[in-house]
């Protein structure tokens, strides 16, 4: 079975926020809605500083927080990997917004229910890439199974090994991010 | 801040509630007869309590409301939290609410509900141990539902059950208390060394709730970034006020300054001393479990 994950080469990210605009317009969501986000981080001790971009969104871990304490299994793990929340048993606890390390879960109050990355999972299963990969003007993402040795993202995280978000709380997080050189 | 005042309403609730039950117990099994008023008060007010409370989740809820019968959906994951919490709280209410009206005795209109509460009463026995358990879970469950959540490091403690345990105790009696002075039986009044016995127990309850408070914050203010970020909302930061005020002076300080001041007098305070100590108590209660929600950070990702 598949596993997808996303490895994410910040060293070419400019900030453009174009995948946050492009995930928005694939998944409708209202303006202020933001399922990947991208923080600017600054780094260093004066007089050696750097500022850099950081992209957050759902790690879809495989051992995802936000599944376990979810009381009606609204949130739940696909055996692709995807980790994704049915809107129609949701009660709209936010035990996952606050469960989730990452933040990624976003509450919509209008909605009454919360949302985050689907890593496009109608895409995904049509054979179609995820919309923030494709608008990416750096092509700094790569969207792939990470359980095919021969894909190109395996490939990526074996040359470029790239850092995944605190692994160390157990989560297991799917997003591969290359830093470079410090 | 996801998680507000409708949820700490809720914990508080909940708390006080299982509290009550089990401050009634210890009285019923230690001394039947002077604490009498106090008993009567915490069987009565334990499921009441814990009603007033479960409204606040449901009115925090995003489709609570909406569409009611999704919340069947609760008792979904086993391995969650939240959904033990419901199996608790909706066998320990009714529970709680048997022995409050066998503690009332009224005479019902109806015969038959005259004799189902004499059969229920037959098996009072078998109902305390039922909801000394229930009251013991519900107590615990409040500070497990975030004690489990990893996404705040302030919380993901096996303290948190701890305290949220013995502030629950500490609420209840306090409950019960201002209960019993408030409306109190015709026939039989909590004496004056009953109320110096109590506020014995209620500030060591209180000393054990700090040492839990502080070495809480001590160990979390040192363990990472954002649990040390959290703790200085807490002591210093926006929060300082309502914390050194609402949790250390009125949940702490206040009801052991009227203790000392008892030893000192050598005579106990009742009457309006007795409901000034406990009804500080009880926003000390409440505030601990509104900062404790209000001082979430979430982990450092790099």
């Amino acid at each position: 079975m598949a596993k997808y994950g996303l490895v994410i080469d910040l060293t070419k990210c400019v900030g453009c926020q174009a995948c946050t605009l492009a995930c928005q317009a694939q998944n409708e969501l209202e303006p202020g809605e933001v399922w990947v986000r991208v923080e600017s981080v600054e780094e260093g001790r004066f007089p050696t500083v750097s500022r850099r971009f950081q992209t957050v969104q759902c790690n879809h871990c495989d051992n995802p927080p936000c599944a376990q304490v979810c009381p009606t299994k609204a949130t739940h793990k696909r055996r692709d990997g995807i980790v994704l929340v049915d809107n129609n048993i949701c009660i709209g606890c936010k035990y996952c917004v606050v469960t989730c390390p990452y933040q990624a879960r976003v509450w919509n109050e209008d909605r009454g229910t919360p949302g985050g990355c689907k890593l496009c999972a109608t895409r995904v299963t049509r054979g179609v890439q995820p919309a923030c990969v494709l608008a990416c003007p750096a092509k700094a993402r790569t969207f792939g199974d990470l359980d095919d040795p021969d894909s190109e993202i395996s490939r990526l995280i074996v040359r470029k090994r790239p850092i995944r978000l605190r692994p160390d709380l157990g989560t297991g997080p799917n997003m591969y991010y290359v830093r470079g050189e410090k | 801040m996801t998680w507000g005042p409708y949820i700490a309403m809720y914990l508080f609730f909940a708390g006080a509630g299982a509290g009550a039950f089990l401050a009634a117990v210890t009285a019923e099994i230690y001394s039947k007869e002077g604490f009498k008023p106090l008993i009567r008060a915490g069987y009565l007010i334990s499921g009441p309590l814990v009603a007033f409370g479960t409204p606040w989740l449901l009115l925090d809820l995003g489709m609570g409301l909406r569409q009611p019968w999704r919340l069947i959906g609760l008792l979904n994951n086993p391995g969650s939290v939240m959904t033990l919490g419901t199996v608790v709280l909706s066998l320990f209410m009714p529970v709680a609410f048997l022995f409050a009206i066998m503690e009332l005795n009224w005479r019902w209109p109806l015969g038959f509900i005259n004799r189902a509460v004499a059969w229920i009463s037959g098996y009072r026995n078998v109902l305390l141990y039922a909801g000394t358990s229930l009251a013991f879970a519900t107590a615990i469950y409040t500070g497990m539902l975030i004690g489990v959540v990893r996404g705040v490091p302030l919380w993901n403690t096996s303290i948190l059950p701890a305290l949220f345990f013995i502030s629950a105790l500490s609420s209840g009696l306090a409950a019960a208390v201002v209960f019993a002075v408030v409306f109190p039986m015709e026939e039989r009044r909590l004496m004056a060394e009953h109320f110096f016995y109590l506020n014995q127990v209620h500030s060591l309850m209180v000393v054990v709730e700090l040492i839990f408070v502080f070495s809480w914050l001590f160990i979390m203010a040192g363990l990472s970034v954002s649990s040390g970020q959290s703790v200085s909302l807490l002591l210093t930061g926006n929060l300082a006020i309502w914390f050194w005020f609402g949790v250390v002076f009125l949940g702490i300080v206040d009801p052991l300054i009227i203790y000392v001041w008892e030893v000192i007098l050598g005579r106990p305070l009742v009457g309006y001393a007795m409901i000034i100590s406990d009804t500080s108590v009880l926003a000390g209660g409440f505030s601990l479990r509104w900062l404790v929600l209000a001082a979430a950070v979430p982990p450092m990702l790099y």
